[in-house]
């Protein structure tokens, strides 16, 4: 007998995930965003060179990605409210130490390691699997665009609040009150908080070996995994190394200010609308279609000749499909897996995302200093787009069919 | 209030914050100090 893998009852009100969830991520997401921002006056005041700050901003993306799938085991396990709870301590804990680090290392391990820990715990995998379990199918997808679009909002917010605090308040300071911010999630956790799951109330009961067995044995998660590793190359290459190369030709750096918040506007909508297609439309195609444009965005910016026109309006096209994959990529596979495990398989997927990341950053920085010019990085830029579009298509969005245990 | 009417008055809310956001973006004196620190890092 086959057993569907989706099957929920709304426990907690819609509402109340909602606004939790997305003022979590919110949260979450904004103090991240705006690290940036630190560079100069805490390696002007502690005499580290660039690279050491770097370094520490890089192990971070790292340690965010491997520790999600352990953060979504927990939570899928005990419940995102003390995974959130635990979460919102160590990003407190990372903010202290960045502020108070006084050598390149232990700045890596506080600002590194445990804030990267601290965002795993407090971002989408672990609030996408309270929506998967409260909110019915037939608006997860919407709801998850809303979360994702709140977490957009977060980034665009946080830039211009975190260079005010900066700058009235000292960088230490501001760390410090971001310190106090961030543990905001730990209230708002307390209305993610899922009573006690009954036996088989999602389905069968399966065990974390089996689902992770299950799950990349089954062609479309690593169809999936594939996808996502292309939106973390693109999405960091382009946000990380863009300045650069507008820079390289002789833009003004008010272009790449406008650039850089072009792209947080148009993300809030794009993640919006993305969530609500995926209620619309098959997930597939959503995704394919927004690698594809992704492709022809980048393709089209490199073939017009470059002004600050050609500028925003790619920033604008860009920012609305930078993170317009996740609620889609969340949703199938909450529609593919159910509900179980979750925020463990999300975690998962986000690992695949990071490692893309990384890639993108390293690589473009790596061919740059190889061939003097990013043109090879956008070109492999375009190409992953196109294969990310292509291996989409094929995936199952249907409920992977289990082969109940049947008594002898 | 009519279901329309709540979703325009929402709609007008977050056009309006997402307006202000951008507004700061462009304020001259943070618009420097972004590029400032934006340029120093390459």
């Amino acid at each position: 007998m086959n057993a569907p893998a989706t099957t929920t009852t709304p426990r907690l009100s819609m509402f109340q995930v909602l606004l939790c969830g997305a003022l979590v991520v919110t949260t979450s997401m904004g103090i991240r965003h705006g690290f940036g921002l630190w560079l100069q006056p805490i390696t002007m005041e502690r005499g580290w060179t660039r690279e050491a700050f770097s370094f520490a901003i890089a192990i971070q993306n790292l340690s965010w990605g491997l520790a999600g799938p352990l953060a979504g085991m927990l939570a899928d396990r005990w419940g995102a409210f003390r995974v959130l709870l635990i979460g919102a301590l160590c990003y407190a804990l990372g903010l202290l130490g960045m502020a108070s680090a006084s050598n390149a290392a232990l700045f890596t391990a506080m600002a590194g390691v445990l804030t990267g820990v601290a965002q795993a715990g407090t971002t989408y995998a672990v609030v996408y699997g309270v929506i998967g379990r409260n909110i019915d199918a037939s608006r997860r997808s919407w709801a998850m665009g809303v979360t994702a679009a709140a977490g957009s909002f977060g980034q665009f917010l946080m830039v211009p609040v975190e260079n005010w605090l900066i700058g009235h308040l000292g960088w230490q300071n501001a760390l410090y009150v971001l310190a106090a911010a961030v543990l905001a999630i730990a209230p708002l956790a307390f209305g993610l908080r899922e009573p006690p799951l009954q036996a088989g109330a999602h389905g069968r009961h399966q065990s974390i070996g089996s689902a992770l067995r299950e799950a990349f044995g089954y062609r479309s998660f690593q169809l999936l995994m594939a996808g996502y590793f292309v939106c973390g190359f693109q999405v960091v290459f382009i946000g990380v190394h863009m300045p650069s190369y507008l820079k390289d030709h002789g833009l003004s750096p008010q272009v790449a200010t406008y650039a850089l918040a072009l792209i947080g506007l148009f993300n809030v909508f794009g993640t919006y609308t993305a969530g609500s297609l995926g209620q619309r439309m098959p997930k597939r195609y959503l995704l394919s279609g927004i690698y594809a444009l992704r492709s022809v965005a980048i393709v089209v910016f490199l073939s017009v000749p470059l002004s600050p026109l050609s500028v925003y309006v790619f920033a604008a096209v860009i920012g609305f499909l930078w993170l317009s994959t996740v609620p889609p990529t969340n949703a199938v596979l909450a529609q593919i897996f159910g509900v179980q495990h979750m925020s463990m398989l999300g975690g998962f997927v986000f690992l695949s995302h990071q490692i893309g990341s990384f890639l993108g950053v390293w690589l473009g920085g790596k061919l740059y200093d190889a061939t003097g010019s990013y043109d090879i990085v956008w070109w492999l830029a375009v190409a992953l787009g196109v294969m990310a579009a292509l291996v989409n298509l094929p995936v199952r969005e249907t409920a992977i069919e289990r082969r109940e245990a049947v008594p002898a | 209030m009519k279901p329309l009417m709540r979703r325009s008055l929402l709609g007008l809310l977050i056009a309006a914050v997402l307006g202000l956001v951008f507004a700061a973006y462009a304020q001259p004196s943070l618009m420097m100090e972004l590029s400032q620190k934006l340029w120093a890092c390459f």
